[in-house]
């Protein structure tokens, strides 16, 4: 269901970018912006690894929301604005406890690297200030490192890396707000909400083939979906 | 113009730049995880007091006999206890991770002797950290004991016998804490207690020599059971031996068992299931006034233990024992293989047995000499009257025969080669002189070779007249060929022919005929009831005897002159010289010649050893 969903979005967004004005003007630009992420599966993995450990590990993260940069490439037409950005999500969760007598932590680090297609449509203006109706479609490759280390009376016992990977679909509905500011630079603010449409299973070393294959079992994942707020600025070329 | 389409190009390049940088450097800051949760601790936690609820170790010294467990129970007024560890000479053997258990202590690779004991008590440390938690960081509290090690227990049990009781003793003592007492048990598959002592000797009062297995316990505190050792007390049932006051006065007897403490009485049985009593422990000699020389007898003594004897009715062959054997006494030999028993002497009998000639004195029951025929020798041969030759044959292959005689007083031997190719097999006595003549049948022809001399004497045919046993006088003078009738024959003088002396017609074989051991010049012959001496050259008849209805010439003693006979349920001794009775012993059969009887210097011998001195 949800891949046709996608299918009809994606061909959507396609048309739309043609149906921009050609002449139009172009832009490039530069968002940042802070998001939460769900992460509920990572969370309750790590949580179950914990839960039986004698040193009783405290969660001091909990993937927080955290910055995301976005630079954008867009396509400037009179009431639709097409273009291609790419997001740099990231997060982490630790689970840790330590004094004198040594260590315990378990480390989760999640980025991910989201290249989209986004559309935008003004539906209001007043002064200076336009309002977008915007919306991204995109894929996010995220990585997944989880760290465990356990060091005590100067004895290390475990220090152990596991490194995956896992692949998504995504779309974030957002409203826009532009300022322009002085000549051809455009100040932005938006907020929005991402959804991971398809959320690919965390696999280790995998290729293409494996995600496609397991994309829709049900199995452990990297949910980036939550909200979007951020500000950036413009330039017209 | 030209500043101002610069300015729009400087501030396009100065904002791709910044966004270059923006991008760059922002793209690295990515999340990073910088807290950690720093556990509450306190480092100023001082000792528990440690109580010992429960410890299974003696105070100063531990002794250990082998494995066994040693529970423990440990309380804290303070930090838990994280639990115990027990070393040997520093080594750890065994750790429990608890305030109370059980620590198996195992002594297979703790060699006998002294050693130190040391027991450990971890507790939590209290402070709350990370190693506190683990076990890493704890408070330890020690105890050392001297252990001493003595596994050895192979030998440990002796017995010995006072006042006529099994006394079980052990040659060690327990000497560990949790004694209660030392317990006796007896059986190997469903041991029963015999008693329980604090002593180290511990009395069977019910044994009485029946052999078995004892086991010695240790009873501990706990009630468990440690091994002690064990003795296996051999069968001590005295044999059953009998006696013979006269030839006609029979008794059995046998030792007092030397736990005669123990003992009840006898039961005795003559006839199957058919038992008598005593109970006199003392009694060693049951007389049997109704057997008779010869008689086959099954006895059985049975041992009857006092009553607390608990393997006495369920084993009750282990305290019997038996007598199955003939009522007369046996010659001392080492064997009891008595092939081709003859007299050899006044007082001698003597024997071929594997390879070696047995001579026996009947006087002094024991040997007179042993001499090997051949080594290694197995096969049939004779000897002469007095065993002075012995005649023989063996096959060097498979299908081939090889005579020889070997004078036994010299030991030179003769091989008689011209027959070695002989295959059809011997079925013959070989009949042969105290001075080296044999007799062989060849086909028809009976030949006499003087193996001494390695010569042929004579041959002499009797047509299809084979005879299978013939004999020959001690001297050589004379044979006996015997087949439709009995001939006596001599060596023709300067030829090789034989001059016949007598034959009795329609003589059959199983008659008594024999060559005179003493006076090789006689042959004693019977036929029917009458017994006839004849002295052959000059011929002439020199006793005849007639001798009773049934009656049997079983044996003739030439050295000292007297015929054994037997009749109906009697022995008859009559002299060779008169044919007079000279003696009768009454017997419960009624003695036959194929009873293989003897009699030699008074003594009346049976087939395989048995014989008995007659009083006359």
């Amino acid at each position: 269901m949800s891949g046709r969903i996608l299918q009809k979005i994606a061909v959507a967004l396609i048309l739309l970018s043609f149906v921009s004005e050609i002449s139009a003007q172009n832009s490039i630009g530069f968002n940042i912006g802070i998001g939460t992420y769900d992460m509920s599966d990572l969370k309750s993995i790590l949580k179950r690894s914990v839960q039986d450990n004698p040193l009783d590990p405290v969660l001091v993260s909990d993937f927080p929301p955290f910055f995301y940069y976005q630079p954008t490439f867009r396509f400037e037409g009179k009431n639709w604005n097409t273009g291609l950005n790419f997001s740099v999500f990231s997060s982490g969760s630790r689970w840790s406890i330590r004094d004198y007598t040594g260590e315990y932590r378990l480390d989760a680090l999640v980025k991910s690297y989201a290249p989209a297609f986004f559309a935008e449509r003004s539906i209001y203006k007043k002064d200076k200030f336009t309002c977008y109706l915007h919306c991204d479609a995109g894929f996010l490759v995220s990585t997944v490192d989880i760290k465990e280390f356990f060091n005590v009376l100067d004895n290390q016992y475990i220090n152990s890396t596991m490194t995956a990977s896992s692949l998504n679909v995504f779309i974030a509905p957002q409203l826009n707000v532009k300022y322009p500011l002085i000549n051809k630079v455009t100040l932005e603010g938006f907020a929005g909400f991402q959804v991971d449409l398809v959320r690919g299973p965390i696999m280790q070393s995998p290729k293409l083939g494996e995600y496609l294959e397991y994309l829709f079992e049900k199995a452990p994942d990297t949910n980036w979906s939550g909200l979007r707020i951020g500000i950036g600025v413009s330039y017209l070329l | 113009m030209k500043e101002n389409q610069k300015n729009p190009i400087d501030l396009k390049q100065y904002f791709m730049y910044g966004i270059l940088m923006l991008v760059l450097s922002l793209s690295a800051c990515t999340y990073t995880l910088n807290d950690f949760y720093e556990n509450k601790v306190d480092k100023n936690v001082g000792p528990p007091n440690i109580t010992i609820v429960k410890l299974d170790l003696d105070k100063d010294t531990v002794f250990a006999y082998s494995d066994h467990n040693i529970n423990f129970k440990f309380q804290t007024d303070n930090q838990a206890i994280q639990g115990a560890k027990l070393l040997v000479d520093g080594n750890t053997i065994d750790s429990v991770a608890a305030a109370e258990g059980q620590m198996k202590f195992q002594s297979y690779n703790i060699t006998n002797g002294n050693h130190s004991l040391e027991l450990r008590i971890y507790t939590r440390s209290g402070t709350g950290s990370i190693a506190d938690k683990l076990g890493g960081e704890s408070w330890t509290f020690s105890k050392k004991w001297v252990l001493v090690v003595d596994k050895e227990l192979s030998n440990n049990l002796k017995y010995i016998v006072k006042d006529g009781c099994l006394h079980i003793i052990s040659n060690k003592q327990y000497r560990a804490s949790d004694f209660v007492s030392y317990v006796l048990k007896r059986g190997s598959w469903t041991p029963v207690i015999v008693a329980e002592k604090q002593q180290q000797d511990i009395v069977d009062s019910a044994y009485v020599g029946e052999g078995g297995e004892f086991q010695m316990f240790v009873k501990q505190t706990d009630g468990s059971l440690l091994y002690w050792g064990v003795l296996n007390m051999p069968y001590e049932l005295s044999e059953v031996h009998l006696g013979a006051r006269s030839d006609k006065d029979y008794y059995l007897w046998w030792h007092r068992s030397r736990f005669y403490s123990a003992m009840k009485g006898y039961k005795f049985s003559l006839k199957y299931d058919v038992f008598t009593e005593s109970n006199n422990e003392a009694d060693t000699v049951l007389d049997l006034p109704n057997v008779r020389f010869n008689d086959y007898i099954n006895f059985v003594i049975q041992y009857v233990p006092d009553s607390r004897n608990p393997f006495y009715s369920s084993s009750i062959s282990n305290f019997s024992r038996y007598y199955n054997d003939y009522a007369a006494l046996k010659l001392k030999t080492t064997d009891n293989y008595f092939y081709g028993t003859k007299q050899s002497g006044s007082d001698e009998i003597s024997w071929t047995y594997n390879d070696t000639i047995y001579k026996y004195s009947m006087t002094n029951l024991s040997y007179t000499s042993k001499k090997r025929i051949m080594e290694g020798y197995s096969s049939y041969g004779t000897t002469s009257p007095h065993a002075d030759y012995f005649m023989g044959y063996y096959a060097p292959t498979s299908n081939n025969f090889r005579y020889f005689a070997k004078n036994m007083k010299t030991g030179k031997i003769t091989y008689l080669d011209s027959y070695a190719s002989y295959s059809g097999g011997i079925s013959q006595d070989l009949p042969i002189s105290d001075t080296g003549i044999t007799l062989i049948m060849n086909f028809q022809y009976e030949t006499g070779y003087d193996m001494e001399n390695n010569t042929l004497l004579f041959y002499h045919s009797h047509s299809n007249k084979t005879s299978t046993s013939m004999k020959i006088s001690s001297d050589g003078k004379y044979y006996v060929y015997n087949s439709d009738s009995l001939y006596v024959y001599t060596p023709r003088q300067g030829t090789s022919g034989v001059q016949q002396i007598m034959s009795l017609g329609n003589f059959s074989i199983t008659e008594f005929y024999q060559f005179n051991k003493e006076n090789p010049n006689q042959i004693v012959i019977t036929v029917g009831q009458k017994l006839t001496v004849y002295q052959c050259q000059p011929f002439a008849v020199v006793l005849n005897v007639n001798l009773p209805q049934g009656e049997e010439v079983l044996y003739i003693d030439y050295f000292n002159n007297e015929i054994l006979c037997g009749n109906t349920n009697v022995y008859r001794v009559r002299s060779l010289k008169t044919g007079e009775l000279l003696y009768e012993l009454p017997v419960n059969n009624t003695p036959h010649r194929s009873g293989y009887n003897y009699l030699v210097n008074h003594n009346l011998i049976c087939y395989l050893g048995y014989y008995i001195k007659l009083n006359y």
